[in-house]
């Protein structure tokens, strides 16, 4: 006999009939559960069914309690509802007692009661998902919501790279609509010198699981149009396993622009400082060499004590001609065109080591030239932090040191002087604040950054890195 | 209804040390629920409770009180369930409160569930010292 044959007849009404049915049905289990049901662990089976045999004399509370402890260690081994169902079903068939209706029908109750007992933590169970799934509806919502409104493009991509999902400025960014972008690939809208971009960002989402890697791309968007955009991707991860990536994409033109102009006016200015220099060295030199010439020849025409006094003037003209082609070589110092920043920041060492009486030393490497916007930029860098060094910094000794890495040229030039407040300094716009400024826009003109590390009595640390063109 | 259970009824107390004495005070739920007039649901949510709430006093415990008192006299009637114990206490509410569903595994029984199935819930515990639970349910 089955439990779905004894519900029917009780919802029918049919009670009478039972000893009937009681008689004719074979005792077999049906299952329910899509699980076998010898999945319910033996031990909790056999207090199941000791549970339902008992009830036989009626369910009091010291069995329903029973069974309520019963239905708590199942749910507790992961037992579903459909799982504890099929156990019933199939051992209602073995325990109903030999009898007729009269015996039947009241423990057909108790086993009910039984039954609704051991689903009842279940039930807690479920109440606190249903809690649960509308916080995380509503949290979703929320999420979603921000997602929608951001000003940022924010897309998600699958392993494959098809986009799975894009906000509202992604769809403006790219000028396609969701529903054609969610049919497309990510490389299909990213400017073909990136061909492995997908490829790379799994490679480094696996790589560095929980970081945030940030790429300049250009985006080719619907119309055509390039848009160079700034993605900063993470990894999406189920468990373990990489499922897919989320990016957030921002639109960089107006920075790139700002950018080139700053390249440009910067480019301009060393142009301009290199016709003063020239002018300077040949000009000003030429001028000083025949001042020398008509010095000599006054000299030839004066007496021995006389002519002594024009040697001193000679020696103060030797100083001017040191002086002016130092300072021309500062202007624009052709060995940094020469030979590199290395050893035009040595020589630059040298002469503020001199003026200011502290200890310089230039080490490390930049593994070979670089552009020359960036040797020059990182070349302006280093000269106004020692300047900064020489002027303010009351320090014994300073350091200026390069690295090369894959990617990066990092510099960096520090000293053990009386340190300051970096923040009030920022906020002042006095000549300090400028130069810190002003070496933050050279670097940034070729992409590079700028961080300052001083505290009062700490020294100072002026830390800079260029991102190199592969 | 004959026998029902007058909201002016007098609180029902029983001392919580065994098995025992929680099939009597699940006994009493039952008996004082179907006094007044909750639905098969709500009793068995009463029920419900009041084991969770029996059975944390002799897990943590060891031993402790339960009453139950019929309320809302003149109103729509309730039964607010009390337990009380001077076991360790819990050093951190906010946290035996909290639904691990999906973070911690667990399965939201316990004090969290009781909170659930409750209309009102109040906790008071010092570690140490008394821990007092506090629920009440109106009739649906």
């Amino acid at each position: 006999m089955t439990a779905a044959t004894q519900l029917l007849a009780r919802l029918t009404g049919h009670v009478h009939s039972w000893s009937a049915i009681a008689a004719r049905a074979p005792r077999v289990a049906m299952p329910l559960s899509p699980k076998d049901p010898t999945t319910v662990p033996t031990r909790l089976a056999d207090q199941y069914e000791s549970l339902l045999r008992e009830c036989a004399t009626g369910a009091d509370e010291v069995l329903l309690h029973a069974a309520y402890e019963l239905g708590r260690q199942m749910l507790s081994t992961r037992l579903g509802v459909l799982d504890v169902v099929a156990l019933h079903t199939r051992l209602m068939g073995d325990t109903v007692p030999d009898g007729g209706a009269d015996e039947i029908v009241p423990w057909l109750h108790a086993a009910d009661l039984i039954l609704l007992e051991v689903l009842t933590p279940f039930e807690m169970t479920h109440r606190g998902f249903r809690t649960a799934n509308a916080a995380l509806r509503a949290s979703e919502e929320r999420y979603r919501e921000l997602m929608e409104n951001a000003n940022d493009a924010i897309f998600t991509v699958d392993l494959d790279g098809r986009l799975t999902s894009l906000n509202r400025a992604g769809e403006r960014l790219i000028g396609y609509s969701r529903r054609d972008a969610l049919q497309m690939r990510l490389d299909a809208i990213i400017a073909p010198e990136h061909p492995d971009l997908v490829r790379t960002l799994h490679r480094h989402a696996l790589d560095l699981p929980h970081e945030r890697m940030r790429y300049q791309v250009d985006v080719l968007a619907s119309d055509g149009r390039r848009i160079p955009v700034e993605i900063s991707a993470r990894g999406i991860f189920e468990g373990d396993a990489l499922v897919g990536l989320q990016g957030i994409a921002r639109d960089v033109t107006d920075r790139r622009n700002a950018e080139t102009a700053l390249r440009h006016l910067n480019r301009h200015l060393e142009q301009k400082a290199k016709r003063i220099a020239h002018a300077l060295h040949d000009e000003a030199g030429q001028l000083l060499a025949s001042v020398y010439l008509r010095v000599a020849e006054i000299a030839d025409e004066l007496s021995p004590p006389a002519r002594r006094s024009v040697e001193d003037l000679r020696t103060l003209l030797d100083q001017v001609d040191d002086q002016i082609r130092r300072l021309a070589h500062e202007l624009r110092p052709t060995i940094l065109d020469d030979l590199g920043l290395v050893p035009a920041c040595q020589f630059l060492a040298e002469g503020v080591s001199k003026r200011a009486r502290l200890t310089i030393t230039v080490g490390g490497s930049t593994g070979g030239r670089l552009h020359s916007d960036v040797e020059t930029a990182l070349y302006r860098v280093a000269q106004e932090a020692l300047t900064n060094v020489a002027r303010h910094a009351h320090a014994a000794s300073a350091a200026v040191s390069f690295e090369r890495t894959d990617r990066v040229l990092k510099g960096c030039v520090r000293d053990d002087g009386v340190g300051f407040d970096v923040q009030a300094v920022l906020q002042r716009t006095g000549h300090r604040g400028l130069g810190l400024i002003g070496m933050r826009e050279r670097l940034v003109a070729v992409g590079g950054q700028l961080h300052v590390r001083s505290a009062p009595g700490e020294g100072t640390a002026i830390e800079f890195d260029v991102p190199l063109e592969s | 209804m004959s026998g029902r259970t007058g909201p002016d009824a007098a609180p029902w107390t029983i001392h919580v040390d065994s098995d025992a004495a929680i099939v009597a005070a699940r006994r009493q739920g039952r008996h004082l629920a179907h006094g007044l007039g909750f639905g098969a649901a709500q009793v068995a949510t009463v029920v419900t409770v009041i084991t969770e709430l029996t059975r944390n006093i002799l897990l943590y415990a060891g031993e402790g009180d339960l009453t139950l008192t019929t309320i809302g006299a003149g109103r729509r009637p309730g039964l607010e369930i009390t337990a009380s114990d001077h076991g360790p206490g819990i050093a951190n509410l906010t946290e035996a409160l909290a639904d691990g569903f999906s973070t911690s595994g667990r399965l939201g029984l316990g004090l969290p569930g009781v909170k659930r199935l409750m209309d009102e819930f109040d906790i008071t515990s010092t570690p140490g010292c008394l821990t007092t639970v506090t629920t009440r349910t109106w009739r649906k």
